[in-house]
């Protein structure tokens, strides 16, 4: 090999690489006017809802529905677990893509859209990348569905525009396989409001209910007196003017009252109508 | 969580089923989570019900095409004797492929294990392949398992802290990052217990390796070495933390065994790791003493260096790190003395020593683009080697190129060369004809997923 050629080459290439250098320019943060939002409250949210086990991805983007939350309006995907599980685990990740990545805000809810419980970025864990998944934000927390039923997944404001540095893979597999440290330079991501998430449901266990079958009680209603004689007389009235068939209908409909006596006042009334 | 009569009978049952151990109380297998106490809603998590389960496939690949001469070559220019630094030009694999498979399961009861395999093909081939299929041709380097072992953790009886293992693996290895060499280790088949112990992480292993040249030659007796290594390891010293490392080894020796060949050996250690000397970034230092069979640097424990002698002795020092300048400056640098007491079984028994320099800065242009220099210094002393002192010079300039990509495993492409010298004719020449000086160009390739 001609060592001079090659080494020619190598820093005409160099100094043409060197060239390209560009700077990323930070783009201002506008925060999203409250004129989109998409409901007033938690209760008007579009809700998601979800199998008992599951595994979805996210994507957070302008199709995304907006809300209002304490810190700030955001893009969000809102979700309500099975009535059919109790305990969940939920593994929730945030996938880190190019430059970005999202730094997610979860918020559990009551069966009344009370909030629960709030997460912060420091409880999610960044796990490194492997053949198959990206490096991403991952959280894994058990709740409760019968008494949370509902969260929501959205990008904070808050978050927007900081960034995070995790370990370059080949850092990673030193630390991992005390390997020879090498000198890489540790890739940032910095946090958007769009980005790709993916949430698995795995119901721990179902939820049971205890059947409430009740007898149905037999309430014995009395008929008011004033009730009772007017059926009565009603009744009597009737077989004096030899209407028995409104006589007979008139004790079907005392008989239903509970008026016990209707009866044999009805046969006495036949009787004295003979004589 | 409101105690009523069927909590209160789980945590009976349990406690019964585990009794005898101290972490019973965490491991109540039923557990009812709502309702009242006339119409309890009961669930049942077993505790060997697996909560987490998933396997990892992780990678790397590199490949170092590198000619001298024009050929292709086997040598590493001594860098294992700390002559120049370890860097592509001294790295002899022309391609190689590491795969690790990981299995990490979680239980109910908090319990999680560990599988891992590390298999790897061609570290340490130097030949290029033809798609013909030449590689069957050379038996060395071939597809190999560097590792594969169970860990189990935070068994109920143990503790939450606790781990135990077992299988073939390289424990605790530390390597000089400009140098390349490992320093520390204990790689072989074994088992081992880890646990916390007033806050910091104790561990007691036993790990066993035969010598290559006992490998299939039925000839040979066999003389398997074991270590058993006791470590405890982040105690906090103010400006770090603090490793200790002791081994104790032991092998039989066989009939090509030297009448004074060590049988056993102690290696002691202390490992400082801190920032970079104060500065931003990070380093680390380590102090270690061997004898016998542990003269090779104390603690380096593996299938070589199996003909030591009783007396030898050696003390190594070493200390390296990564000072971040700037978000695009980098600066590595190493230090490492090996003061080789008395070694005997290498024809030093006067004593000699091996002392290194190495400095790597690193700019990097854009996210797509780094330059890299490596340059070393070494000087050997061993007069019963050569009479004058050996040293040696290296430098290396590199442009990297690289992807941003997160996924599959940011790919690097670097092209380099490199000039090293012996400053001392005549003495460790680095021309592989000879000569005193050599140049070497290459470029070396490599992913890590």
């Amino acid at each position: 090999m001609n060592t001079k050629k090659l080494l020619i080459s190598l820093f005409i290439g160099l100094s043409l690489t060197a060239c390209s250098s560009t700077e990323t320019i930070q783009k201002p943060i506008e925060p999203i006017p409250s004129s989109e939002i998409c409901c007033n409250d938690f209760a008007q949210f579009p809700w998601i809802p979800l199998e008992t086990n599951e595994d979805i991805n996210i994507n957070l983007n302008t199709d995304s529905p907006i809300g209002s939350f304490s810190d700030g309006n955001s893009y969000f995907n809102a979700f309500k677990l099975s009535e059919r599980s109790e305990k969940v685990q939920i593994n929730l990740s945030s996938l880190m893509i190019n430059d970005s990545v999202v730094a997610p805000k979860l918020i559990t809810l009551d069966e009344r859209f009370n909030i629960i419980s709030t997460t912060t970025l420091d409880q999610f864990n960044i796990k490194a990348s492997d053949a198959f998944t990206r490096t991403q934000f991952k959280l894994k927390f058990n709740i409760n569905a019968s008494k949370t039923p509902y969260f929501i997944i959205y990008s904070s404001d808050a978050y927007l525009g900081q960034s995070i540095k995790v370990k370059h893979p080949a850092r990673v597999r030193a630390e991992e396989l005390g390997e020879i440290m090498p000198m890489v330079t540790d890739p940032t991501y910095t946090y958007e409001r769009f980005g790709k998430l993916n949430l698995s449901i795995k119901t721990i266990s179902l939820r049971a209910y205890k059947a409430q079958i009740e007898k149905e009680a037999v309430t014995i209603k009395k008929a008011q007196p004033e009730t009772k004689n007017f059926y009565n007389n009603a009744i009597i009235e009737a077989v004096n003017n030899n209407d028995i068939p409104k006589a007979l209908s008139l004790l079907e409909e005392a008989k239903k009252l509970n008026i016990k006596d209707a009866e044999s006042v009805f046969i006495k009334a036949l009787e004295e109508n003979k004589k | 969580m409101k105690m009523n009569k069927y909590t209160l009978l789980a945590a009976a049952v349990s406690t019964a089923l585990f009794s005898g151990a101290s972490f019973a109380e965490t491991d109540v297998a039923l557990d009812a989570v709502s309702g009242s106490d006339t119409t309890p809603k009961v669930e049942k998590v077993n505790a060997t019900d697996v909560i987490t389960d998933g396997w990892e496939v992780h990678g790397y690949m590199s490949s170092n095409y590198r000619l001298i001469d024009g050929e292709t070559n086997a040598t590493t220019f001594s860098k294992g004797d700390y002559h120049v630094a370890g860097s592509s030009a001294t790295s002899e694999s022309t391609n190689q492929a590491e795969f690790v498979l990981k299995k990490h399961s979680e239980y109910g009861n908090g319990v999680w294990a560990n599988y891992n395999l590390r298999t790897e093909y061609g570290n340490g081939n130097s030949y290029a392949y033809s798609s013909s299929g030449n590689q069957k041709n050379n038996t060395d380097s071939q597809f190999e398992i560097k590792e594969v072992f169970i860990e189990l953790g935070a068994l109920p009886y143990l503790g939450e802290d606790s781990v135990v293992w077992a299988g073939q693996r390289f424990l605790n290895r530390s390597a000089g990052i400009l140098s390349g060499e490992f320093w520390k280790q204990s790689s072989g088949v074994g088992a081992g217990f880890e646990t916390k112990l007033a806050g910091h992480k104790a561990g007691i292993a036993m790990v066993s390796a035969d010598p290559k040249d006992t490998v299939n030659d039925t000839t040979l007796e066999r003389k398997t070495r074991t270590s058993i290594d006791l470590y405890y390891y982040g105690v906090d010293a103010g400006i770090g933390s603090l490793d200790f490392d002791a081994k104790f080894m032991n092998q039989s020796k066989n009939t090509t065994s030297a009448a004074d060949e060590a049988e056993s050996g102690i290696g002691l250690s202390v490992t400082l790791n801190s920032s970079y000397y104060g500065l931003d970034g990070w380093a680390q230092t380590g102090l270690a003493y061997g004898t016998g069979m542990a003269t090779n640097r104390g603690v380096n424990f593996g299938e070589w260096n199996d003909t030591f002698l009783e007396d030898d002795n050696s003390l190594f020092f070493t200390t390296y790190g990564v000072w971040n300048i700037s978000d695009k400056v980098q600066l590595g640098t190493e230090f490492t003395h090996w003061e080789m007491m008395e070694i005997g079984a290498w024809g030093l028994d006067e004593g000699g020593s091996r002392t290194m320099f190495a400095a790597r800065p690193s700019y990097k242009v854009n996210d797509n683009f780094r330059l890299e220099l490596t340059a070393s210094y070494s000087v050997e002393k061993a007069e019963q080697w050569h009479a004058k002192d050996g040293a040696w010079a290296l430098v290396e300039a590199a442009p990297i190129f690289t992807v941003n990509a997160d996924y599959f495993g940011r790919p690097q492409i670097k092209p380099y060369i490199a000039y090293m010298t012996a400053l001392e004719d005549g003495i460790g020449n680095k021309g592989i004809n000879g000569e005193k000086d050599e140049t070497v160009v290459g470029v070396h390739a490599e992913i890590w997923f």
